[in-house]
């Protein structure tokens, strides 16, 4: 599954951590430091398989530990409407 | 992340009205007394093509706080503002930093005032020829006020 950011988000990275706010419903969302790197890996180019990948590398985490918080991570930012899914 | 909500506000600020073309906000302060007073909602639109003359009521932030002041004067790259009930005028103000201007202002009685509308387009840029005079002394300083508190008296 390939995700893109939602336009009807606007989103800053402050201090180190991504801050998204929803246009529609004007509520923030402040991610952690590996929310924050998913939201920028979510980029309407990469997979979710490589986003996790990705993760992986970045952090002292299993494959399988990243894959799980990773989906349940997109599914959250898919129910919220903060990001579409584009195939 | 020490940021709070009202940091967080006025940073996605730009945002809100660029896509909904306008944004409330709220006044916090009395320095644009007697028109504006604190719990008065402020409407917000985005600075267009067509800047903002002397004596219309612009938005920016400074030091992580959103200041609504007149504009006294403008200069090529931006403008100075002055609060109606202050002394002095602030420091001059790039374009870039002008978040937005003020179209209307509604009390917590529901009163609303359109600037848009006369007579307020009009008595905008007068009261803004008023902001822009200094005045020394006490009895200058009730002087220039008075304006204001003739406006603040029409509409509230």
């Amino acid at each position: 599954m390939i995700l893109s950011r939602s336009p009807k988000t606007a989103w800053r990275v402050i201090e180190g951590e991504a801050v998204i706010l929803s246009l529609d419903t004007k509520a923030f969302r402040g991610l952690n430091p590996v929310g924050s790197r998913v939201w920028e890996l979510i980029d309407g180019r990469r997979s979710v398989d490589e986003i996790v990948e990705v993760i992986v590398r970045e952090f002292d985490v299993t494959h399988e530990q990243a894959a799980r918080d990773v989906q349940a991570f997109v599914r959250e930012l898919l129910d919220k409407g903060l990001v579409t899914s584009a195939g | 992340m020490a940021t709070t909500k009202a940091d967080l506000a006025i940073e996605f600020l730009p945002d809100v009205l660029a896509r909904d073309g306008l944004a409330w906000v709220s006044a916090a302060s009395a320095s644009m007394a007697p028109l504006i007073q604190p719990g008065d909602a402020l409407c917000l639109a985005p600075v267009g093509v067509e800047r903002p003359g002397v004596g219309a009521i612009v938005a920016y932030a400074r030091d992580a706080r959103l200041v609504v002041h007149r504009v006294v004067a403008t200069t090529p790259g931006g403008v100075v503002t002055r609060g109606d009930g202050l002394p002095e005028a602030d420091a001059p103000l790039a374009w870039t930093r002008v978040v937005g201007r003020v179209t209307a202002i509604r009390t917590p009685a529901g009163r609303t005032l359109d600037l848009e509308r006369r007579p307020w387009t009009f008595l905008e840029g007068a009261l803004g020829r008023v902001a822009a005079r200094p005045a020394r002394g006490r009895l200058a300083w009730k002087a220039r006020r008075l304006p204001f508190h003739l406006a603040a008296a029409l509409f509230r």
